[in-house]
């Protein structure tokens, strides 16, 4: 990738490369834009700079772990329990160095570097439905998508026959089906339950998970291939096998020849010439030497991540924007949503002792949204609703052990599986409310310089009510399979641990009320475009990056049409 | 196959194992490593007994035991690097308390006399005994921490310490067991690159009814 290139002025500049950059670049230069894409971490190249890839847990010191200097250095990351083990850490970013604050707390997890959260995200791949983008509306609640399905339906089938999403059509109302690829498969108690389901429910059903593996033939890329079942996704594969920026558009849009990348670029500010009322570049500060470059561009897309994004609108202030860019309607950093979960139930499976499994699936079981879908599925103490996660696994060697205690036969039994427990682990729509809010504190400034972003966000009745739902549904759906020791959970969930952070931008169709409009354009500045989840109007209750990926597509073809005819 | 056949020739016999090069690697370098380890977290006092704790807790079998690992030294880092301040300071009063106790029971006066014999009442006593022996001291340490944490001073429930204190250092050997590379790669059924999936299978097409290493 260029990175030694002085040339300052493109047709187009993405900021950003993770899930929605690694798009913009692909389709931009595909497209035939001298496209510049900056990020403001270090380069992480496919393959070469996954230091972790093949390592198994004796490779490290102390095992796989969270060590006391990484909680040290990384306190918020470690928040989730699992992103800062030894294997993964590097693509987290270090809290000391990337501060924020919080009025509540709001667990932001993220890395700052080329390939973003696309290297270490959950890969599972759901389309939105209407029931998604008509339930503002019907609801009455914030303001309503300006797009329906039909508008993102062709633009999902475009970027999934790219990434290759795997699981099984089942032409779901609440969950259109993708362009999928083989399912992975069920354990032997994740099949048991499917049956159960469906022998005592008629409202809902269980489904291998969705998710960006190839698993049959291979990906356009730097050689995707079909999934080995290794499950160390989060370190970077070798083979491709799931979808990040690194394997595939990015290498894509270099193919083209029409990509600069700038690491280590920092962008703070969109500029703006009041003249012609459109976006001229932006400001750039290099991470390392502080110096500022600007650079300039006919057309502008903010993937920086959702509080990334409004981050930069909020800084780029001007006569004509004394608020920040494109934030006439006040509601620029509000309506900050996330999924909430960690609300659900386990249970102990009697039998199946002599069966198990072959590949680690990097893959869990999936039970679609089946609340609030009309008629006797209707709530009368929450709206919208939720998913479940899960899977069914052969646990713990304590359970092989509780006669022998120590010796002999205790080391023998803990090298035998353990028995079966299944999960279900619940993700729950957040409605947009105005006071969850990100802002900017110029008090606390960051090494370079720049103001920090400060969270207040938090759960309001509806989704505490809809936990209590999640809780006992998952109770009573392991209790039905004849499951043993059944006991769910609600655990301390903070805004931001889902890391589905989304909504501080968001699209509408009336510039009193929201950012961005249907092709994801602020209201305000026709050329600077925001595709990642801050242009999210609702959150929904399925993973977003799949919708990234298509709302960013779907605006690069319209961008790009509007630039031809001189439009923007 | 030739290089199995070569490495039993040279004295490492572990029944039915497969060993690759790098396993014997390892051995020599924890026997190497063994003699020049000096502790970070435990005393050398302690380490000797912490050695004597998992060996027989995980004894050599037909597979290699805690000791033929270097488990004491992995669990000294892991103590150091990777516990909790909590866990730490925890661990620091809690062991002397186990080692005391087996003192006491065994009539000796030094650490370094205590025998295997000597640990295997101790573990008897903490690990075996009934369920509601158990929850007794298990409760008796909770009361105690809930006044020492309100600052009021009451008698260290010493059976209390040593129960939950065997009980950690249980969960950590096997850890430390399962977490090394000669169990992981030679013992275990280890597919690094697994290329496949099937969820449902019979254990013994899967792994021949061991527990899979990753």
């Amino acid at each position: 990738m260029n990175t030694n290139d002085n040339t300052t002025e493109f047709d187009a500049i993405v900021v950003g490369t993770g899930i929605s950059g690694g798009w913009a670049a692909k389709e931009l230069t595909e497209k035939g834009l001298k496209t510049l894409v900056l990020e403001r971490g270090r380069m992480v190249k496919h393959i070469e700079d996954y230091p972790t890839m093949n390592k198994d847990p004796w490779d490290f010191p102390h095992g796989d772990v969270v060590t006391q200097e990484t909680k040290e250095r990384q306190p918020k990351q470690s928040r989730t329990g699992y992103t800062t083990r030894e294997s993964s850490k590097h693509f987290f970013v270090d809290d000391i160095d990337h501060p924020y604050n919080e009025e509540k707390q709001f667990d932001w997890c993220r890395g700052y570097h080329v390939g973003g959260r696309s290297l270490v995200w959950g890969r599972q791949s759901y389309r939105r439905g209407d029931i998604d983008f008509e339930a503002n509306a019907k609801e009455g609640i914030a303001v309503d998508w300006p797009i329906r399905y039909e508008d993102i339906a062709p633009w999902y089938s475009y970027v999934e026959r790219h990434v290759g999403i795997s699981g099984e059509s089942l032409s779901l109302p609440q969950l259109p089906d993708s362009e999928f690829l083989k399912p992975m498969e069920l354990t032997c108690v994740e099949d048991h339950l499917k049956g159960s389901i469906a022998d005592k429910y008629t409202d809902r059903l269980l489904t291998i998970g969705r998710v960006a593996h190839i698993t049959e033939g291979t990906k356009p890329g730097a050689g995707r291939i079909t999934c080995q079942h290794r499950n160390r996704c989060a370190r970077g594969c070798p083979f491709g096998a799931y979808f990040s920026s690194n394997s595939s558009t990015l290498p894509m849009a270099e193919e083209t020849g029409n990509m600069t990348m700038k690491t280590n670029a920092v962008v703070h500010e969109v500029l703006y010439d009041p003249e012609t009322k459109r976006a001229t570049g932006v400001r750039v500060i290099d991470a390392i030497t502080k110096e500022t470059t600007e650079y300039k561009a006919k057309v502008i897309f903010l993937c920086a991540s959702a509080v990334a994004s409004t981050s930069i609108l909020m800084q780029s202030k001007s006569a004509s924007f004394p608020n920040g860019m494109g934030n006439a309607s006040g509601e620029l950093g509000h309506n900050l949503m996330d999924h909430h979960f960690q609300v659900g139930a386990r249970a102990d499976v009697e039998g199946y002792e002599d069966q198990y499994y072959t590949g680690r699936r990097a893959n869990g079981v999936f039970i679609p949204r089946f609340r609030n879908l009309g008629g006797g599925t209707n709530q009368k103490d929450f709206l919208r609703g939720y998913g479940y996660q899960g899977g069914g696994s052969r646990g713990s060697w304590t359970d092989n052990v509780k006669e022998m205690a120590y010796g002999p036969e205790f080391k023998e039994a803990i090298l035998n599986p353990g028995g079966w427990t299944m999960g279900l682990n619940g993700f729950g729509e957040v409605l947009p409310y105005h006071e969850n809010k990100m802002t900017l504190d110029y008090d606390k400034l960051d090494q370079w310089g720049l103001p920090t972003v400060t969270f207040d966000a938090t759960l309001f009745e509806n989704e505490l009510n809809m936990r209590k739902d999640m809780k006992m549904q998952a109770m009573e759906m392991l209790d039905n399979a004849g499951f043993k020791n059944v006991s769910g959970y609600d655990n301390d969930y903070h805004l931001g641990l889902g890391i589905h952070e989304m909504g501080t931008a968001r699209m509408g169709r009336d510039p009193k009320t929201s950012v961005l409009n249907g092709n994801n354009q602020l209201h305000e500045v026709p050329n600077v475009f925001v595709t990642d989840g801050a242009a999210m109007t609702s959150a929904g209750n399925v993973n977003p990056s799949l919708t990234y990926m298509a709302l960013t597509a779907r605006a690069v073809d319209f961008a790009v049409r509007e630039l031809k005819k001189m439009n923007l | 196959m030739q290089r199995r056949t070569a490495l039993k020739n040279i004295g490492l016999s572990f029944g039915a194992l497969t060993l690759s090069s790098t396993v014997v690697s390892l051995f020599e370098s924890c026997q190497t490593g063994a003699a020049a380890w000096s502790p970070e977290f435990f005393t050398a006092e302690q380490a000797g007994f912490v050695s004597k704790v998992i060996d027989v807790m995980l004894p050599t079998t037909i597979t290699p035991g805690a000791n033929d690992l270097n488990l004491t030294q992995f669990m000294d880092g892991y103590m150091q690097h990777v516990a909790s301040p909590e866990d730490r300071t925890f661990a620091q009063m809690a062991l002397p308390i186990v080692s005391k106790l087996t003192l006491e029971a065994a009539g000796k006066t030094s650490v370094t006399d205590i025998t295997n014999e000597d640990v295997d009442v101790q573990l008897n006593r903490f690990l075996r005994a009934d369920a509601a022996t158990q929850e007794a001291r298990g409760k008796a340490l909770d009361v105690w921490a809930e006044a020492t944490e309100n600052g009021e001073t009451l008698v260290i429930p010493e059976e209390g310490v040593a129960q939950a204190m065997i009980n950690s250092l249980r969960r950590l050997a096997v850890f430390s067991f399962k977490n090394s590379e000669v169990i992981g790669e030679t013992v275990l059924a280890y597919a690094p690159v697994p290329g496949e999936q099937k969820g449902c299978v019979s254990i013994e097409e899967a792994t021949g009814g061991r527990a899979w290493s990753l």
